[in-house]
This record gives C-alpha cells, structure tokens and sequence, in this order.
C-alpha cells in the first residue's frame, strides 16, 4: 500500500466495485473476484482468542453477546455463589462462524441457553442455522428498552424444566 | 502552498488515468477533468503530492480520472475526510470535489463549518441543479419553478441555495465561479484557488444535458464578473446577493488565517501506520 507523497504509488481508493487495480468496475467477473477476495480476507485473518469471551465450566452453557454479556455474567456469579457452575460464552465475531472453536468451548455440555435482547430471538436463530449446539438449547430474547436482567437469566436456569 | 512546485515537464494530459469517463456525452463534468489537469500542470505539481477527495455523484467520479492520490468517499462527506487529510499531511495539496446535491444537501452541514474552519484546501462543486445519478430530482440549488421530475411536479416552490452567499457568510476565504464552458478560464480560477491560503470554494457551472439540456444555454449565459475580485467580505456580501449566477472569475480573496493544528506524530512506513490497528 501506497500513501499520498510516495511518487509512482497513486491510486483512487473507489467505494465503488473495482478491479484488481483499484480501477471502477461493474463487470460482473470483477464483482465475483472481489467477493471472493473479500470473503476470503475476513476468512483467513486471524482472530486469536478474540472470537468470544469464554469463562467458567460446567454442563450448562449460556451463549450471548454484545450488552446482554453483563447481565448474563451477574446471573452466572449468582449460580456459582450457590455452588452450580455454568459456563459463558460470550461471541464478539459474528461473521466469519467459527465451528471449531465453538465446538471445543462447548465440549461436554448438556444444555445451552441463548440469551439475547431481542424480540424474535434471531440470534438464536442465526446460531441453529450456522452451528451445531449440544444437548437442549433454550431461548431466553427479551425485547428492549429495558436491560435484561440478571434474575431473568438466574430464573431460566434454575427453573429449566418449566421454560 | 508549502510543498514546492517540482514538475515543470508534465502536461495536463500526464495528470490522467487513462480510464474512460462514464459521463453522458456533453457532460460538463469532461471539461471540469480538463480543467483540473490544466491547473495542475499549471502549478507543476508532482501527481504524487496532490489527493482529490469526493463524494458520491456523476462528479464524484472523478479522482478514478486523475492520476494523483484518490479517495471517492461517502456521500456529502468528502471535506471532512479532506479536512483530515490535510491536517495530518500539510505538505499535500488537497482538493475536495463533488456535485450540488452532495455538498449543499447531503452534505451541507459540511460545507458551512469547512467553510468556517478554514484549512487550506480547495473545493470545486460541479453545479448542474440537478440529482443526475439518480435520474433527475431537484437539488437544492434547482430553480423553485423547476417542474420536470416526477417527484416536483409543480416545482419545489422553495428558494434556491446560493453556495457562495453561505461560503461568505460560513468564512470562506476565497470564493470564485467557473464554467465548464471555458475549461481556460476555469483552469486560471483553479490554479488561483490552490494557490490561496485557507478554505477555497470554486462554484463550477457544468451543465447536466441528459436532466437538464436547457443548460446547454449556459454557455451563452455566462460572462465575466464586471468588476475584480474583493478583499472586503461586506463588499463581497452585496456582490453575492446581487449576483445573477452567471458571474465568472474570482470574487473573494479574504486574509482569515488558515487553520493548521500542530502535528502530533507520523509514521515512516504504511506498516508502522498499519500496526496501530492490529488487535
């Protein structure tokens, strides 16, 4: 990569679809090639242990992100005060899935509650489409505007038989 | 202008990319590409020193056109990104271009406090007041009477915007119009502009002839403002207002010093700049 100054290097950064120069493009093959490209940049760039914060153990999981991660984490410290250790998996990357890793950090559960602030409880749907999960999994979506709350997450838990 | 004018061998066919244009034939903008190619070998600017940003339009295609450093960025938004550019890399030439629907509604907001901020770089808006990538609605510089989309059936029956009264009164620091019809002329008012210090504002008629093909009459409109460009902004003020919108030429060269903040840091290589953003 070039920046301005560097004489010989200029090019047009195009927000626009572009060939392999930088040049616009609305060639269909073009297009195609800078998909797959794109794709295969987000595919291969490595994320580390970045892709989801993972913490504690036990038979039970409870998969969320983003700001339902406090609320679940109070609830789980409620769990561990009574002596029932649950495991966190809080995802940060969405996009590329990450089979693999999701796999080894649901290793040995036997249930799985999906926790998300959302009405149609999508990504629970997005991660039945995209992953396989263990065991029985539940849904626990919440519209907003209120948080989520700890207790809601503890109740789910700990009544599981009733949800 | 800090960084010296270092390429006395390269014509204005040199500043090209060689890419083909997709304007509509007759479009103004071909001109404007011309124009801006005859300013730079004016001044003998190195291509490499010089970044065109714009915003998304028919005229926001145009730094794929120039073989200098590009950026065809988001819609209105491209004198913020210019504005970036030129604060952190002060040795550039920086020009930022786009359409009147770009810059006076989308990106409006921009333009006033671009305007009031000051920093030395120039603008060049290509005014056919008309929306023309999206087929022909009015913008926010098209006559109140203008009934031709389907979408203003009975005209917008609102006032036009007059760029160069809200780049005065914003603080712009030199105000100018060009036409396409005279890419020379338009060309001398360009070179003028990078030449001034501080926030300079070329108001560009370039007429849309697939929208709006009245506006091939504009070439016959337009004539050269009869007197020389003011220092005084409450001159300039009275100029403006009475303008009939077909004045050539330079007409305001204001003193406002320009706004350069001191450089906090920089990076020798791409990859030490690329390494802030690893995780």
């Amino acid at each position: 990569m070039t920046l301005p100054g560097m004489p010989g290097g200029q090019y047009t950064a195009d927000g626009l679809e572009h060939n392999p120069l930088g040049n616009p493009s609305s060639r269909a093959e073009d297009h195609s090639a800078q998909l797959e490209k794109r794709k295969r940049k987000l595919e291969q760039f490595e994320y580390g242990d970045h892709w989801a914060s993972i913490e504690g153990s036990g038979e039970t999981a409870v998969i969320t992100w983003g700001s339902s991660c406090g609320p679940v984490r109070e609830a789980l410290a409620l769990m561990a005060a009574e002596g029932i250790p649950t495991r966190l998996v809080a995802i940060r990357l969405l996009l590329p899935i990450q089979p693999e890793r999701l796999a080894s950090a649901l290793k040995g559960v036997k249930r799985v509650l999906v926790v998300e602030q959302s009405h149609g409880a999508q990504f629970h749907l997005y991660l039945r489409a995209h992953y396989d999960l263990p065991g029985e999994v539940k849904s626990l979506a919440i519209p907003g505007p209120l948080m989520i709350r700890p207790d809601a997450v503890y109740h789910r838990l700990t009544h599981w038989e009733e949800s | 202008m800090e960084r010296a004018e270092t390429s006395p061998s390269l014509k204005a066919r040199d500043y090209k990319s060689g890419l083909k244009p997709v304007w509509c034939p007759g479009c103004g903008d071909f001109s404007v590409l011309q124009a801006v190619t005859k300013a730079l070998a004016e001044l003998a600017l190195a291509p490499e020193d010089v970044a065109l940003v714009s915003g998304i339009g028919c005229s926001s295609r145009l730094p794929a056109y120039l073989d200098v450093y590009g950026f065809h960025a988001v819609h209105g938004r491209a004198l913020p990104v210019a504005t970036g550019l030129k604060i952190s890399r002060p040795e550039l030439t920086v020009l930022a271009a786009g359409g009147d629907g770009d810059g006076f509604s989308i990106g409006g907001n921009h333009f006033m406090h671009a305007c009031r901020r000051n920093v030395d770089m120039t603008y060049i808006v290509m005014d056919n007041q008309v929306y023309g990538m999206t087929k022909g609605q009015a913008s926010p510089t098209t006559d109140p009477e203008w009934d031709k989309s389907k979408l203003t059936p009975d005209g917008t029956q609102i006032s036009a915007y007059y760029p160069l009264v809200i780049a005065l009164a914003s603080g712009a620091n030199f105000i100018a119009r060009a036409s396409s019809s005279d890419p020379n002329g338009a060309a001398k008012v360009i070179v003028d502009a990078i030449r001034h210090p501080g926030f300079s504002f070329v108001h560009m008629l370039s007429p849309c002839v697939t929208f709006r093909p009245e506006q091939r009459l504009w070439k016959k409109s337009v004539h050269p403002a009869p007197v020389a460009a003011t220092k005084d902004p409450a001159v300039a003020a009275r100029r403006l207002m009475t303008d009939d919108n077909f004045y050539l030429g330079t007409l305001y060269e204001g003193s406002r010093k320009p706004y350069q903040p001191e450089l906090i840091a920089s990076v020798d290589l791409p990859s030490e700049l690329e390494a802030g953003f690893l995780l």
